[in-house]
């Protein structure tokens, strides 16, 4: 797995929270769904450069850990704020013990790895009914999905699954899903200028495929059983 | 940025406001509420744009039919 | 039209329904399907298919008295389909073997069934595929029932045996010699009730002698009480079949007689309640179309030559392999599609309409919109032929129109589809066309012409004969003229609002005039008032010239007979086709009906505005209506006979035989491009303000006088691309006043964009020394650039 695109220098440049669509808002929009109190462990699972993390710290008062392959994200991460435990790892292997987490944040990550395996790994490492948070793009056409397939590895598109696909996955995994809400409006929002110029990916061509597969984004919580 | 529009066959032009030859840069295109950036042949002066013939009933109609069919 | 009217004209769609012969099959073989799969020389997928709906096909394939040959379309034209010989021979002549029945795992609950007959066994191989336990008792020493006293020679022992086997396959559990009920001194009744503890149900099919059972509630005539849907009796999980309910009070002659299909049918009711039952779901929800009924599919047989059925060659066998592909080639395929036969636009997408609304549902619902349902609403050309051929009257041009309404209030009409026919429309009904006028000297009329916007581009020379000869025909009254677009492009494009102002806009005008009687020359026009303004008094400029038009010379360019098209919007119009066959007939013109004409006529592809959201279904449109005949075509639309004539056909306008020059062959002439056909409006609306009211029109703008050169290829390029040539003026007078526009050094050319609206028009061109502009190419898009973005 290559993490090449979303290491490239230009989304640091600026805002690392444009990685994703609407950065904060829709974990933020999710949250208000929570029951989570401070004294939890959250742990941010792609935490890239560490966004999310910042914002749990400073504007909600929750301490979160995070994870992600880079290592160059990651010391950036680690320059912003030195004091939130980050470490290098794949969601598929996470180095953290059975039940010790209450709640994980999954941003427009899922796709990015081999879902199924990360989503196991979430489900090993939650405490009983704790929460796991997902936002990402998905299919709203499972009939075109194979027009995203040709799209460059090293980002989501080619790995991204329909509507029933990801709801099934988490709840054969051990999870009970208790919201899944349609974001897509925030694709409309989110530039993929940056996409386009750290994957190589020919902006028109991302345009037609997204549109011909429907690409939408939701967010989902999922208690674990 | 890479090129993804061929725009070697349309280095000849130029200006004729500014009578300076286009260079390739960035340009906003946008249709029904998505944008995206590409490069595109412009002066760089005062921004006049070039679309080529190929560029317009090529890959941007099939992305206004992709958008209006979304 | 909202959710439920939709889903209630899908139901209206009968194609779905099952072959009469299928309805009729107690357990509804896929005899249609069958038969297909036969005169392929299929048998392997025959038998896939008869073995589903059959658990012991060997046998019965013997021994059905085929109550689906009763119903068989092919009845009356020649004889019935062979069905019953057709199954046996796709039980010979299969080139593999069928493995065995696929079970589900075995679950906890076990049925008791009483009686192996072939309704018990049916049962009990149900009951056991679905993975309930099946404990099967039998009085006599062998299942099979009744099967035992059918003749040897038709149903050879061994083949009985064999096809049997399989419910000990099945692992079915077989009590031989094991009478339940019959005999046995006392206590039959506890019997019953200790079984039916021990049980998790019972299915009781041991004959008629239910009153052997004392715990079973009877009714006043004695007989056992049976639910006719569920088979349930008065103990929750005791069901009854076989003899027994023919001797229960819904018994009717049907069922009374005795049939082996019937009983397999019971037996297989039974166990999907006894199913239903043990998975503690409804019994009785959504139980139609079980036994035997009558289907509402309708099949048109009028094109259908009777044939005899093929008969065995040595009748003591059945059927070889190329007698039985000859039988099965011989069913008819039962379907409707009544309205795909006639409609290019339903072959094209390769459905019918209930598939078709069903997509249009999904589309508007927005949930997981099919890719082409957007072009597929906008593509019907709305002409009614569908509902006027379907044997429910289903109006696939209502619900594509009702669709499109539903799209642009929801803002999700793609702005490409009709855009460039509205702003037609809005050029017709601006300056340079739209004009109201009493005649000349008086400030009322009495009667007013409305050519048309289409009329007036392609003909506008008739339309100026054809407002004289009304002058002169009418001399008592004041025919006034009034030029305009009627409005159709935005009611067809579902554009609701701008319909509403282009209507009152006409209202205002037509008031001014006195409310006169309105002469329409286009039927789409005809139409569009005839709906929508009741109040007024309409007439057909074909019926007036029926009524006091001259005799015209014999013409000499056509060669009769000629084949006369009746535009779509004339559908009901039969005042209007009379008048012009009158017309026709006193000028001793000979015409030609083409199969589909009157109320069952075809569209050209104009309406709707077909032509311009699909082009391709359009041509099919065309192509398939101007083969039906060889001979030139006649016509009173300008729009059909230039649609007609733009793909090849010789093809003439109705005007051509009345007001045009003898020795002209019109059939040839080539419509004009959409450039002219706004120059002719704007030109003939100039010369009627100068000759008839000596005025003159509006002041042109400064774009309107730029030269343009134009080859022909350059010509047909722009008219390809839906550009005018004022878009193109636009643009050059634009480049030119601001400067800005880019300069080619090798081939000196200059190039230049503009957007006047939403489309961004782009024009290569070079000036000329004489301060005209020839044009090298032109294009255009709709994305935006540089801004617009949302950020
Ligand atoms: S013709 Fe064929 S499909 Fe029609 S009723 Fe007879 S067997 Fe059935
Ligand atoms: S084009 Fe005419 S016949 Fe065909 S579906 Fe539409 S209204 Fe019906
Ligand atoms: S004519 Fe067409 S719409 Fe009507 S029932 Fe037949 S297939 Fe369906
Ligand atoms: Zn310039």
């Amino acid at each position: 797995m290559t993490f090449t695109v979303y290491e490239h220098p230009i989304w640091l440049e600026s805002e690392p929270a444009s990685m994703h669509p609407e950065g904060f808002k829709i974990t933020e929009r999710a949250l208000k769904h929570c029951n989570i109190d401070p004294s939890s462990t959250i742990l941010d699972v792609g935490c890239g450069a560490g966004s999310t993390l910042n914002i749990l710290q400073n504007e909600n008062n929750l301490q979160g850990i995070g994870i992600d392959p880079s290592a160059n994200l990651l010391s950036y991460a680690h320059q912003m704020n030195a004091n939130i435990w980050l470490t290098q790892a794949f969601a598929e292997h996470l180095p953290l013990a059975n039940e010790s987490i209450d709640a994980v944040i999954s941003e427009c990550t899922l796709s990015l790895f081999n879902a199924k395996k990360a989503i196991q790994e979430c489900q090993r490492i939650l405490k009983p009914n704790g929460y796991f948070i997902v936002s990402d793009l998905y299919a709203r056409d499972p009939e075109n999905i194979d027009k995203l397939k040709e799209l460059p590895g090293g980002t989501s598109f080619p790995r991204v699954m329909d509507q029933e696909k990801i709801i099934r996955l988490i709840m054969i995994n051990g999870f009970k899903i208790s919201i899944w809400q349609d974001c897509s409006d925030a694709l409309r929002q989110f530039s993929l200028d940056k996409l386009t110029e750290s994957s190589s990916i020919d902006p028109f061509d991302l345009i037609i495929r997204a549109a011909k597969a429907k690409l939408g984004y939701y967010f989902l919580i999922a208690r674990k059983k | 940025m890479s090129d993804y529009v061929d725009l070697s066959k349309e280095k000849n032009w130029m200006c004729a406001n500014c009578n300076v030859p286009l260079v390739s840069g960035k340009v906003d295109i946008s249709y029904l509420g998505n944008s995206f950036q590409v490069n595109l042949l412009k002066c760089p002066i005062c921004n006049l744009v070039l679309v080529p013939e190929d560029l317009a009933l090529g890959k941007m109609a099939e992305v206004e039919k992709s958008l209006e069919d979304k | 039209m909202n959710q439920k009217e939709l889903r209630e004209q899908e139901n209206r769609c009968i194609q779905e329904q099952a072959p009469a012969c299928s309805a009729a099959c107690p357990v509804h073989v896929d005899v249609r399907g069958m038969t297909a799969a036969i005169a392929k020389g299929n048998f392997d997928d025959a038998q896939e298919l008869y073995r589903k709906s059959i658990p012991f096909p060997q046998i019965i394939s013997r021994i059905c008295d085929q109550p689906c040959q009763k119903t068989c379309l092919r009845k009356d034209l020649g004889g019935a389909i062979e069905i019953a010989a057709l199954e046996r021979a796709c039980l010979d002549f299969a080139g593999r073997d069928f493995p065995a029945v696929k079970q589900l795992a075995r679950k906890s609950k076990t049925v008791a069934i009483v009686g192996a007959g072939i309704s018990g066994l049916t049962a009990a191989y149900d009951l056991a595929r679905k993975g309930w336990g099946v404990v099967l008792f039998e009085a006599s020493g062998q299942i099979g029932g009744g099967l035992w006293q059918t003749a040897p020679d038709l149903l050879p022992r061994d083949v009985l045996i064999d096809d049997l086997k399989i419910i000990e396959q099945m692992g079915i559990e077989i009590h031989l010699n094991s009478p339940i009920g019959r005999t046995g001194g006392n206590g039959h009744g506890t019997l019953l009730a200790r079984m039916s503890h021990e049980f998790s149900a019972i299915y009781l099919c041991a004959g008629p002698v239910a009153s052997d059972f004392h715990d079973l509630k009877l009714d006043g005539n004695g007989y056992v009480t049976i639910d006719p849907v569920t088979f349930q009796t008065s103990i929750e999980n005791v069901f009854a079949g076989g003899d027994i309910l023919r001797f229960s009070t819904f018994a009717n002659n049907e069922n009374l007689h005795h049939s082996a299909i019937l009983s397999l049918s019971e037996g297989r009711r039974a166990a999907i309640s006894i199913d239903r039952y043990l998975q503690t779901v409804s019994l009785s929800a959504s139980r139609f179309f079980e036994g035997q009924y009558t289907t509402t599919l309708f099949t048109n047989t009028k094109k259908i030559t009777p044939q005899p059925p093929r008969l065995q060659t040595d009748l003591s066998t059945c059927y070889r392999p190329d007698e039985a592909v000859a039988e099965a080639d011989r069913c008819i395929q039962c379907e409707c599609m009544e309205c795909v036969h006639v409609c290019a636009y339903l072959e094209h997408y390769q459905a019918y309409p209930k598939r078709y609304i069903r997509e249009i549902y999904n589309n508007l619902s927005i949930v997981m919109g099919t890719r082409h349902s957007n072009q597929f609403i906008n593509t019907c050309a709305l002409c009614g032929l569908c509902a006027e051929v379907c044997p429910t009257n289903l109006d696939m041009g209502q619900i594509c129109k009702g669709a499109r309404i539903e799209m642009v209030k929801q803002q999700r009409m793609p702005a490409s589809a009709h855009d460039f026919a509205l702003r037609d429309m809005a050029f017709s009904n601006g300056e340079k066309f739209s004009l109201t006028k009493n005649p000349p000297g008086t400030n009322v009329s009495t009667y007013v012409f409305f050519p048309g916007c289409q009329l007036s581009a392609s003909y506008p020379h008739y339309v100026e004969k054809a407002y004289s000869f009304l002058k002169e025909s009418l001399p008592e009254e004041k025919v006034g003229l009034m030029l305009r677009c009627c409005g159709a492009p935005a009611d067809w494009a579902g554009q609701e609002a701008l319909f509403a102002e282009s209507n009152q806009q006409f209202l205002t005008e037509y008031e001014k005039m006195g409310n006169p009687k309105l002469i329409l020359a286009c039927s789409s026009c005809y139409q569009i008032y005839k709906k929508h303004f009741p109040q007024i008094e309409i007439t057909s400029f074909w019926e007036i010239y029926d009524q006091f038009g001259p005799q015209t010379e014999r013409r000499i360019t056509e060669t009769p007979p000629l084949a006369l098209h009746d535009p779509c919007s004339t559908r009901y119009e039969s005042k209007i086709q009379d008048s012009v066959r009158n017309i026709l007939r006193k000028n001793g013109i000979e015409i030609e009906e083409l199969p589909l004409n009157r109320e069952k006529t075809e569209c050209c592809s104009y309406g709707g505005l077909m032509w311009l959201a699909n082009k391709q279904v359009a041509e099919k449109m065309i192509q398939g209506r101007v083969n039906q005949s060889q001979s030139d075509y006649l016509t009173y639309c300008a729009m059909c006979r230039d649609f007609f004539s733009k793909n090849g056909k010789r093809s003439l306008h109705l005007f051509d035989l009345l007001f045009g020059k003898l020795e002209t062959d019109y059939a040839l002439t080539i419509a004009p491009d959409f450039s002219r056909r706004h120059e002719n409006r704007a030109r003939l609306k100039e010369k009627f303000l100068k000759e008839q009211w000596s005025e003159s029109m509006p002041e042109t703008q400064d774009f309107e006088k730029i030269h343009l050169i134009l080859t022909d290829s350059v010509k047909s390029q722009i008219e390809n691309r839906f550009i005018l040539e004022e878009d193109i003026q636009k643009v050059i007078a634009n480049a030119e006043k601001s400067g800005k526009r880019m300069f080619n050094q090798t081939t000196n050319h200059y190039l230049a964009y503009f957007k006047p609206a939403s489309v961004t028009y782009w024009v290569e061109y070079s000036p000329q020394e004489n301060g005209a502009f020839e044009i090298h190419k032109a294009y255009s898009h709709r994305m935006e650039i540089g801004r617009g973005a949302v950020k």
